[in-house]
């Protein structure tokens, strides 16, 4: 982005902390350049979540589904 | 020291707990939908927020920062 | 919240853009208050716990809460939001700010139109109502003011889309070699989305529903109406979000302490937006006889396809923020979680709202299966899904978001920083208990849209009682009432704390940049093209099989509640007698 933001190219980002964080909020400790840094926090978060999407889904169409009488109204 | 070392403040103390609290109704949920077991409501609810009270009331006292500085 | 920046803040920067958004913001707050007041009324009056309007009032009390909520108060803070997403990152003003007050303007007449003719509704003496719901289907039909209002309102958002494609060909011009600044590009998608979609309901309405209202033709065709609702009213859907969504990737890493994982990526999210958002809209119509099995497939499938942007936000946004933790000194597979900033409002609601769109995503995908979707169809779950959605991932989103921008627009601090906190939470928890209920409610065949959802069969209720799926509404929706009353107070307070400098933010680069992407990204007109064609190819059949069965506009269709034609009726035959008189 441009504007007011900082040039992409610095990767040193003097970033100043949220205007609506706490009093005494920690400051950033270390700054992680794209190499050094690796998401796999976030892809274990989201096998999780596909994994009881799954589980979900599946008990949803056989048992819900699959296992109610048709509903005929009237 | 090892589990107060999770929690710092109260704010976060706080949507910890509440995360905790949504967590244990919708086990409920999936408790009677998915394995039809019938918690009854009152024991079950009561006793959560018991629970919860309790290791809330325990995190605060063991709470890594002085209580002054953070809320 | 004494964070101290040296930065200008927008406010110092672009004082009159500031005044625009400042205003925006508050209509989409006041539409928010009274909503959320219908919504505890709905909640409570459906559950038999408080029953303070008549059950005939009913459906006036909800289509204010879904007109207000779902679609002035979402769009009046996108709008808003916009207009400062677009300031801030082209860096520069509107190339005629007259213009933005006239749309400005043109909404909220617009909006005072349509909220005028619902209102009335409480009151008999007067012949106007528009109980229509905010899916305004025929036959039901409202005072035509409601439907002009409704058009004005459109019209407004045009403009408004307009004004920044206008401000950014003049920074285009300044700037020819530039990639478009990532919260620009998310606002042009969405207004070419935003043209497609209202291309339905302009039509609805300007063609159909408008004149009928006023006794110019006899009949709609209800099924031919109701497509063209849908074909607007699955992209309104991403009209709600993407503004959450601009929030999510632009400001939640900042907030975070982090830098937005991959520009790349957001913008090929926000085209897949623009090019299956509205193909798919025949999905929310898999009961409605009269539309073939196989356009109903068609839409079961791309909306399938759709899950796909939703999933690389998710990947995105988490990765950013995890960046920010980890900065922060975060480590461990899980344990940088706690090194989130959990006591920054901003972040603690912004980061709520998108766990439980998490959960929405599960009913989302059963809503979206053709024959699953029988199971749930017109069930409470379809409300326990969308409060998930645009009640929560939006809603929150939106009142998260304010906190972090709110003194960035009037250089004043937020009243309370813990009962932000507090009102975020409450939000997550009431909307935990009030939506599981739902979705479990529907599961058993509780009904939405009715004061009365007793009916006159038994709920055989799988585990528990009927009666505790009740309270858990009641307490829910009066937990979300008092969070957004908190909410709103706080704000209202904020209007009284001192000014004072150093609340300027800026927004960190993404950590690959767009210089990473092939530009064509940056193509408006290619995406546009596209998604024309694909809407094209979606719509032309089954439109024309509607209109070929039934003509175009139906036959024998007679309008409720009759406002306007017995008036017109009355007039002809006082005319006629008068007639009779002088002959
Ligand atoms: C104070 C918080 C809220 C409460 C207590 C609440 C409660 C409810 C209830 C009980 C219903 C179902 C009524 C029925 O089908 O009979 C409903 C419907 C609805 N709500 Fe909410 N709600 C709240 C906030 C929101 C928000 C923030 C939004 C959107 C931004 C929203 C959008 C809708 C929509 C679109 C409907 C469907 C209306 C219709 O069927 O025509 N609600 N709400
Ligand atoms: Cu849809």
């Amino acid at each position: 982005m441009s504007g007011t933001t900082v040039p992409a190219e610095s990767n040193e980002t003097e970033a100043e902390p949220s205007v609506s964080a706490a009093t005494g909020q920690e400051e950033i400790q270390r700054e992680l350049s794209h190499e050094e840094y690796d998401p796999k926090g976030t892809l274990a978060l989201i096998l999780i979540y596909f994994a009881i999407l799954m589980a979900m889904w599946v008990f949803m169409y056989f048992v819900e589904f699959l296992g109610n009488e048709l509903v005929v109204v009237g | 020291m090892t589990l107060p070392s999770f929690v710092r403040t109260r704010g976060g103390m706080l949507v910890g707990l509440v995360m905790l609290g949504a967590i244990g109704f919708e086990l409920r949920t999936v408790a009677g939908m998915l394995f039809g077991i019938d918690l009854p409501a009152a024991p079950y609810f009561i006793g959560m927020v018991a629970i919860l009270s309790i290791v809330g009331v325990y995190l605060d006292v063991t709470r890594s920062t002085s209580p002054d500085t953070a809320t | 919240m004494s964070t101290q920046t040296d930065q200008p803040s927008f406010v110092d920067r672009y004082p009159e853009e500031a005044a625009v958004v400042r205003r925006s913001l508050l209509v989409a707050f006041v539409m928010l208050g009274i909503g959320a007041l219908m919504g505890l009324v709905q909640a409570l009056h459906r559950t038999n716990v408080l029953r303070i309007i008549d059950s005939a009032d009913y459906y006036t009390v909800l289509t204010a809460h879904g007109v207000f909520l779902a679609i002035v108060f979402t769009i009046f803070f996108l709008v808003g939001l916009y207009q400062w997403a677009v300031t801030r990152s082209l860096d520069r003003s509107p190339v005629d700010i007259r213009f933005t007050h006239a749309w400005a303007t043109m909404m909220t007449v617009g909006s005072l139109m349509a909220g005028a003719a619902i209102l009335l509704g409480f009151i008999d003496e007067v012949p106007v109502s528009a109980d229509v719901l905010f899916t305004f289907y025929a036959p039901l039909q409202a005072h035509p003011i409601f439907y002009a209002g409704l058009a004005i309102f459109i019209v407004g958002t045009w403009m408004a889309g307009a004004d920044w494609f206008r401000t950014w060909l003049a920074w285009r011009k300044d700037n020819p070699d530039e990639r478009i600044p990532l919260q620009t590009f998310m606002v042009l998608t969405t207004m070419i989305m935003w043209y497609v979609a209202t291309l339905g309901v302009a039509v609805e309405v300007l063609v159909f529903l408008l004149p009928w209202s006023l006794g110019l033709i006899d009949s709609v065709d209800p099924l031919l109406t109701r497509t063209l609702f849908w074909f607007f009213g699955h992209p309104v859907v991403y009209f709600w979000l993407m503004p959450a969504y601009l929030l999510w990737y632009t400001v939640m890493p900042k907030i975070a302490g982090g830098r937005l994982f991959s520009d790349p990526l957001a913008r090929v999210v926000f085209i897949l937006f623009v090019l299956l958002s509205t193909p798919v809209g025949i999905h929310h119509q898999y009961v409605d006889p009269g539309i073939a099995q196989g356009f109903k497939f068609i839409a079961m499938t791309n909306t399938m396809f759709l899950l796909l942007p939703s999933l690389l936000t998710a990947f995105t946004v988490v990765a950013s923020i995890e960046h920010g933790a980890r900065q922060r000194g975060g480590t461990g597979l899980f344990g940088w979680l706690t090194a989130l900033p959990w006591r920054d409002p901003a972040f603690t609601g912004m980061a709520l709202a998108g766990l439980l769109f998490a959960a929405g995503g599960f009913s989302g995908m059963v809503n979206a299966g053709m024959n699953i979707n029988y199971l749930v169809h017109n069930t409470l779950w379809v409300p326990g899904h969308f409060h998930l959605t645009v009640g929560t991932a939006v809603a929150l989103t939106f009142m998260a978001g304010t906190y972090w921008l709110w003194p960035q627009l009037t250089n004043r601090e937020i009243y309370s920083r813990p009962i932000a906190l507090a009102q975020v939470v409450m939000w997550f928890g009431g909307m935990a208990l009030m939506s599981n209920a739902m979705h479990v409610a529907g599961l058993f065949g509780v009904p939405r849209r009715t004061a009365e959802p007793q009916y006159s069969f038994d709920f055989p209720a799988l585990f528990g009682t009927i009666g505790e799926l009740r309270l858990q509404i009641a307490v829910g929706g009066t937990l979300l009432f008092i969070s957004t009353v908190l909410f709103l107070s706080n704000l209202a307070f904020s209007l009284g704390t001192p000014k004072r400098e150093g609340f300027g933010q800026t927004i960190p680069p993404a950590l690959s940049g767009p210089e990473d992407s092939p530009a064509v990204l940056d193509n408006m007109k290619l995406w546009a093209a596209i998604a024309v064609v694909l809407v094209v190819l979606a719509y032309a059949l089954p439109l024309g099989a509607i209109i070929s069965d039934n003509g175009l506009f139906g036959v024998g269709i007679e309008p409720y509640p009759m406002l306007v034609r017995p008036l017109f009726d009355w007039a002809g035959a006082t005319l006629a007698g008068l007639a009779e008189v002088i002959a």
